[in-house]
């Protein structure tokens, strides 16, 4: 399956189970066919499915049926095939690989049966907008007003233009067919780098096992977004280029290496963080080869990494400049964020909706089991594997755990930044994690102790892999798809939303600076193609029109407001009616707050299906003065 | 020789076939299978030209797979470099001639492969000891059956789960919108689309109640009707016309719908804003 030979494979493999000493018993799953283990998870998905049903047919989240169906399918999935790589009992390769497929199908099926009509994952609307609009512009880097760094990433963008332009299916459709194969891609090529690696398909079959742990990897990942195709891309880099330090023959090195070169480009076009994460994921490899005297192999990482760093420079300094100023508030808040904890304050990382206390414990017994993994991992590794350079690169790399929970808890977005970075941060932390619980699962004790504490492991696994769920995405008051909840992300987004922002596109043409609610938002950038505002409370919060008020929307140049009758009637499940506000709503708006532009004078009324409205306020000259 | 090259007569007959299906307007199954099969022939036939070494099937397949997602990055920005303009017809081009080439490609590199070094091989009758190998499970006509149907389950939830998301009960609606006729007058970057003063309008009703439905639309200026339309629309279908249109704050434009066979109750209204002094009745 792997190859063998050069630098890195003449260092010993990575210990297997022992077998000098029997196992009194293995657990029951180790014993069921990978066969029949396919088809419980396959039957998972169909219990999870008919959970979303149980949401569509009304109660959507708070249904307590629904949500227990749904966790019910999920353990399903998880647990069999959990249970069975976690077992000590041999398996082939191939077995091994056909539970990773099943179990990143199965998750992705979940994904697309959550809204198998069209994309209403908020991000996946900007990259259906860039689609689109290369579609019909024919141009590469076509301004896409939700999106306007990725403009200078179109990657994604081309993939799915060509399979639509052979195939002729839709948008949706083509969309997840790329993330689908892009996502399947990027797990598999994970493994295969921890096999060329690690030399175990058992271990590494654990440490992806431990990767589905991480909290974007399900949701976000496996979403229609540049990141998605990028992290495929990664993977093959990694595998490639541990291929093109390992192959016995000249001429296999070069062909490895012509791949891994073809990856990074496609990495740097595709995706900003991932080219980023790449070439630090190389230089990591490289100085930990230079370290572990393996001078071959750091030749070839230092080579790659040095191709990568130069393609990134080239590409922001001739195509993506604005990469600069896009990362440049995050990294000022990163900085405030961290500097704010080195001092002993409190990281001020504003409050999000609050969890229920279930997802929150499971989240803090999460981080610490994987902390105590990552320190027993480092503690086998450096026992045993200290002169492997990967494993040696992987004990550097799991530093970024102890980083990400820094951001987490101390910076402003820290939820959300750490969740995206875990996407990454977990490849080292999977390594050391799985070299920890082979340790353990194959420990004397646990040996005599038997299937009791194989099965408190196995346990311990699979809460992991449900914290990864339950604090990933989508959040728990979404959880199963349902009724309409105002400015709450998916949940906002129906067959009006759409309809509605369709019609700004086709009368009033792209591009128009609309205020609308967090709900509406994002629909309006992606279907609408209109540059809907950020930070427009203000447009909301008064019963009358006021001359501050037109004076600020004068600013900044609203043209067109959104209103809709359902803000008055529910609070946002997500915390705030408006994009860009970060003050958490107590209070539902007022009827008088959306109903004042129909007693502007001035202000035309130019669309109403009953519910949501738009009033155009500058078509008459503009924003009036007078109150 | 011929079976060594089967696979290259068959990719490249899917890039040709895919070809011609785009070109002919092929039905639209047909069109998906083969634009399937022309997407992903250059990542296989490219993946044959550059790692000709023996890859496990599972290995051929990953790389293939990944080689078809990156040709049309890289094609698309050697295109945008050509300033050849990227619409369906291109991108079609771009995978036929990637395919072709890819074959040109493989037949190449196989005329002048050597013979594997008997070293490489994992034989054990070549020179390195064969890796030890884990016990095949072997795929039972049973296992094959358990595994088909895991798939048929599995593909079962998402029709399954289309059907349903069909099925959910959203309010039906209807769109009313008054829409000025204006041009965009070239914007300045950071600021939006300045527009034309606009002397007309666009009036349209679309109906997504779910079913067909009738409509009265009156059209007021200064409170006064001044036309009036009976409407009638099957679901998802839309009414529009174009309409005189002033923005003279003294004339009050406004349309007043009403769903039949109510019309007394304004369902909806859309005005150019002068403020709301005429109310309608």
């Amino acid at each position: 399956m792997v190859a063998m030979g050069g630098s890195l494979s003449s260092r010993p493999a990575v210990r297997g189970p022992s077998r000098t000493e029997p196992a009194r018993e293995a657990s029951a799953l180790s014993r069921v066919p990978v066969s029949v283990i396919t088809l419980i998870a396959a039957l998972g998905v169909l219990v999870s499915s008919l959970a979303y049903a149980d949401g569509r047919a009304g109660a959507g989240s708070s249904s307590g049926t629904g949500v227990a169906l749904y966790w019910v399918g999920q353990v399903m999935i998880l647990l069999p095939i959990g249970g069975r790589l976690l077992s000590r009992r041999q398996m082939s390769n191939g077995e091994t690989v056909t539970l990773i497929v099943a179990l990143t199908v199965a998750e992705y099926l979940l994904k697309i049966n959550y809204s198998p009509l069209g994309f209403t994952f908020n991000d996946e609307f900007l990259h259906y907008r860039g689609t689109t609009n290369m579609l019909d512009s024919g141009k590469l880097f076509e301004p896409n007003l939700g999106l306007p760094i990725g403009t200078h990433y179109p990657g994604i963008e081309e993939v799915t233009s060509a399979l639509i332009s052979a195939t002729g299916l839709p948008v949706f459709e083509s969309g997840l067919i790329v993330v689908g194969v892009a996502h399947l891609l990027f797990i598999l090529f994970l493994y295969l780098a921890f096999c060329v690696a690690i030399r175990s398909h058992r271990i590494a079959g654990i440490g992806m096992l431990i990767y589905f742990t991480a909290p974007a990897l399900t949701s976000f990942n496996s979403m229609f977004v540049y990141e998605t195709l990028a992290l495929a891309f990664l993977g093959m880099c990694i595998v490639a280029a541990l291929r093109s330090a390992t192959e016995k023959s000249l001429s296999d090195r070069r062909r490895w290496f012509i791949i891994a070169v073809l990856c990074i480009l496609a990495t740097v076009i595709t995706h900003h963080i991932t080219s980023y994460m790449l070439t630090g994921f190389l230089i990591l490899v490289a100085i930990a080869s230079r370290l572990t005297g393996s001078r071959n192999t750091a030749a070839r990482f230092g080579v790659l990494a040095t191709i990568s760093a130069v393609s990134v420079f080239c590409w922001i300094f001739f195509i993506a400049r604005d990469t600069i100023s896009y990362f440049a508030p995050t990294v000022q808040g990163l900085a405030q964020g961290l500097q704010s904890l080195r001092k002993g304050g409190s990281g001020a990382a504003p409050v999000t909706a609050t969890s229920p206390f279930s997802n929150t414990l499971i989240g803090a017994i999460g981080i610490l089991v994987i902390s105590l993994l990552i320190v027993v991992g480092v503690w086998q590794a450096w026992r045993r594997h200290r002169r492997h350079p990967w494993i040696f690169g992987m004990m550097l790399g799991s530093l970024g755990w102890f980083v990400d929970i820094g951001i987490r808890l101390g910076t402003p977005d820290g939820q959300e930044l750490a969740g995206r970075a875990a996407t990454f941060v977990y490849i080292p932390v999977s390594v050391l994690a799985a070299l920890a619980l082979t340790k353990l699962v194959n420990s004397g004790p646990v040996r005599r102790m038997g299937a009791a504490v194989t099965a408190v492991i196995l346990t311990s696994v699979v809460a992991l892999l449900v914290d990864g769920l339950a604090n990933g995405w989508p959040p728990f008051w979404e959880r199963l798809p349902g009724p309409h909840l105002v400015s709450s992300f998916e949940s906002s987004v129906g067959p009006e939303e759409i309809a509605a922002s369709n019609w700004t596109l086709k009368y009033l043409g792209p591009g128009n600076y609309i205020a609308a609610d967090a709900g509406t938002y994002p629909v309006l950038l992606g279907y609408g193609d209109q540059d809907a505002l950020q930070v427009i409370t203000y447009l909301y919060t008064t019963p009358t029109w006021s001359p501050a008020v037109a004076g600020h929307a004068a600013g900044q140049n609203v043209q067109y407001v959104e209103t809709d009758t359902r803000l008055t009637q529910l609070l946002p499940a997500a915390g705030n009616y408006f994009p860009g506000d970060i003050t958490f709503a107590t209070q539902k708006l007022t009827p008088a707050d959306l109903n004042k532009y129909n007693n502007i004078p001035g202000v035309s009324r130019i669309f109403d299906d009953g519910t949501i409205r738009y009033y155009d306020l500058v078509t008459l000259g503009y924003v009036p003065q007078k109150p | 020789m011929y079976r060594r090259s089967l696979d290259i007569f068959l990719a490249g007959a899917a890039a040709l076939l895919g070809g011609a299906a785009y070109e002919l307007h092929a039905p639209g199954p047909l069109q998906v299978v083969l634009g399937i099969a022309l997407f992903f022939a250059p990542g296989y036939l490219w993946s044959e030209a550059i790692l000709s070494q023996r890859l496990t099937g599972l290995e051929r397949v990953m790389t293939s797979a990944g080689i078809a997602l990156i040709l049309p990055i890289l094609g698309g920005f050697l295109f945008y470099g050509l300033k050849i303009p990227l619409f369906r017809s291109s991108w079609v081009g771009l995978l036929v001639v990637l395919t072709l080439l890819g074959v040109v490609a493989v037949a190449v590199q196989r005329l002048r492969e050597v013979p594997p070094d008997p070293r490489d091989s994992p034989d054990p009758r070549g020179g390195r000891p064969a890796p030890p190998r884990a016990p095949r499970s072997g795929l039972s006509a049973l296992n094959l059956f358990v595994y088909g149907l895991a798939a048929v389950v599995a593909l079962g939830t998402v029709a399954f789960s289309v059907k349903n998301a069909e099925a959910q009960k959203y309010p039906g609606l209807t769109e009313l919108g008054m829409a000025p006729i204006q041009k965009n007058v070239v914007a300045k970057p950071g600021l939006p689309p300045q527009k034309s003063i606009p002397t007309q309008a666009v009036l349209s009703v679309i109906n997504n109640q779910g079913v067909a439905e009738e409509y009265q639309l009156k059209l007021l200026k200064k409170g006064k009707v001044i036309k009036t339309w009976p409407i009638t629309l099957g679901d998802g279908q839309t009414w529009q016309t174009t309409i005189p249109y002033t923005t003279d704050d003294k004339y009050l434009i406004r349309a007043n719908l009403y769903m039949l066979p109510d019309t007394k109750t304004v369902y909806r209204y859309v005005d150019n804003g002068p403020g709301n002094k005429y109310t309608a009745k």
